[in-house]
């Protein structure tokens, strides 16, 4: 049998990863292997668009129309999951006993969801990660009742937006003493968490959960300060792990100690050749920071899995920019660049209230990462600014 | 006649809201072309829902409109 190109996932990273390789004049056969029953798709709708619309906003989702797969003789395996990796042989394993023998591999298999050890086997907890998650998530925010989010990420931050917008109770609890504050600090995570709060969301940080109260299904949450608040559903949004435990015992490098997630270069590559990593799964280098950094942002994903594709076909990749990572909240537009607990200060321009502001983190002087709110034409000027300080 | 959008490729991270919006104008792959022309308001449209700004829209004596 003629050998292939191995793409293991559904997301992006691998969507970017096939149209590259066909745009490159790649003409391998693909398979493509999707853990879920859907073909490749876009996951950042799944905590805006398809939970304030529901189905009719899946069909956006979707990267391709199930004939572009065809067209470009990319084989897709959906509802397939791999289950190993036979370095020696050059093979895939397959849920389904079946084998794939690749002269390429792309690693691409994302993440899982953290999940709360306490609060396992309860029938109203769930995650979002997946389609199925997002609808199960709107049928229970429309059902009516109050939504408890633990964990005050973007995610969090963007269901409880959703769900304020569908007209349901959220409490959002979360350990930190202000939302996303390891990221952008106490005073914007502040800010984030006044935000909220004017939109009717309550708030509750310094707090872990102490105890579940209800029996199959939750009915309150006791918080480690004895707070207990009432929830007809919970959503566990403390972020997630790399799905990589499939390759563990392949004798892939990097995986001992964990790191979290697959060390590649700026292309994607592993140390073992034709062996390839990107998404969520992988941690390519950053020359900047000098570590392996998980990729873990959209953008990111998209251009690991463009550049995995090049470099499979022996093609060159340009410098990418800084990625930015972006998020809709009530309808503002929240866009971040940069790093920014690089920073020592924190310079903020514009109206807090509107809200439209540019808020600039800078290092002895130099800018090293922005936020910006309700201002996207910035974006531009911002990237050119972090860039040139670098 | 009438707004030309210039796709900065660099900064394209092939979000493909463009291709959703006007999908006569815009094909996403990797990162966004554009393929064919369209109504002003149409493509104004699209370049402000680009997440990554990467779509210019110049109007047709070269004057940049967006962003």
């Amino acid at each position: 049998m003629k050998r292939c190109i191995a793409l293991i996932g559904g997301g992006l990273a691998a969507q970017r990863c096939a149209e590259a390789l066909r745009r490159g004049g790649g003409e391998q056969p693909i398979v493509l292997v999707c853990a879920e029953h859907h073909r490749p798709y876009s996951r950042p709708p799944l905590s805006k668009e398809l939970l304030l619309a529901g189905e009719r906003a899946e069909d956006a989702a979707y990267f391709k129309l199930p004939a572009w797969y065809h067209d470009h003789e990319i084989e897709l395996r959906p509802g397939v999951r791999a289950t190993g990796l036979d370095l020696r042989e050059r093979a895939v394993l397959l849920s389904d006993g079946r084998r794939i023998r690749a002269d390429q591999v792309l690693i691409a298999t994302g993440a899982q969801p953290r999940t709360l050890p306490q609060l396992a086997g309860r029938t109203n907890v769930s995650s979002l990660y997946t389609i199925a998650d997002a609808h199960a998530l709107r049928r229970a925010i429309i059902g009516g009742g109050a939504l408890a989010i633990i964990g005050a990420g973007f995610i969090g931050q963007e269901v409880a937006a959703a769900a304020r917008s569908l007209g349901a109770e959220v409490t959002i609890v979360d350990f930190a003493a202000a939302p996303m504050a390891s990221l952008l600090g106490e005073r914007l995570g502040s800010w984030f968490a006044d935000f909220h709060r004017g939109h009717g969301v309550r708030l509750l940080l310094g707090r872990t959960i102490a105890a579940a109260i209800g029996d199959r299904a939750i009915r309150a949450l006791e918080l480690s300060d004895g707070t207990v608040i009432r929830c007809d559903h919970v959503l566990v949004a403390i972020g997630v792990r790399a799905s990589i435990d499939w390759l563990q015992g392949t004798g892939l490098p990097g995986l001992g100690a964990l790191a979290g997630a697959i060390p590649t270069d700026d292309r994607g590559a592993t140390s073992i050749p034709g062996v390839f990593a990107a998404g969520d799964a992988a941690a390519p280098f950053d020359a900047l920071l000098g570590r392996h950094v998980p990729c873990a942002h959209w953008e990111a994903a998209g251009r690991l899995g463009a550049g995995a594709g090049r470099a499979m076909l022996g093609l060159q990749s340009g410098a990418a920019p800084a990625s930015s990572f972006w998020s809709d909240q009530y309808r503002t537009r929240f866009q971040y660049i940069g790093h920014a607990p690089l920073a020592d200060s924190l310079e903020i321009d514009g109206d807090l209230d509107a809200p439209s502001f540019a808020a600039i983190f800078r290092r002895a002087g130099t800018p090293v990462a922005a936020l910006l709110a309700g201002r996207p034409q910035q974006l531009p000027a911002m990237r050119r600014l972090i860039a040139s300080g670098v | 006649m009438g707004y030309v959008p210039v796709i900065d490729e660099n900064a394209c991270a092939g979000h493909a809201v463009c291709d959703a919006i006007a999908p006569e104008i815009f094909e996403v792959e990797e990162v966004a072309r554009v393929i064919g022309s369209g109504p002003d308001e149409l493509i104004l449209e699209a370049a402000q829902g680009c997440p990554s700004v990467a779509i210019r829209v110049l109007d047709d004596s070269g004057r940049q409109v967006f962003p």
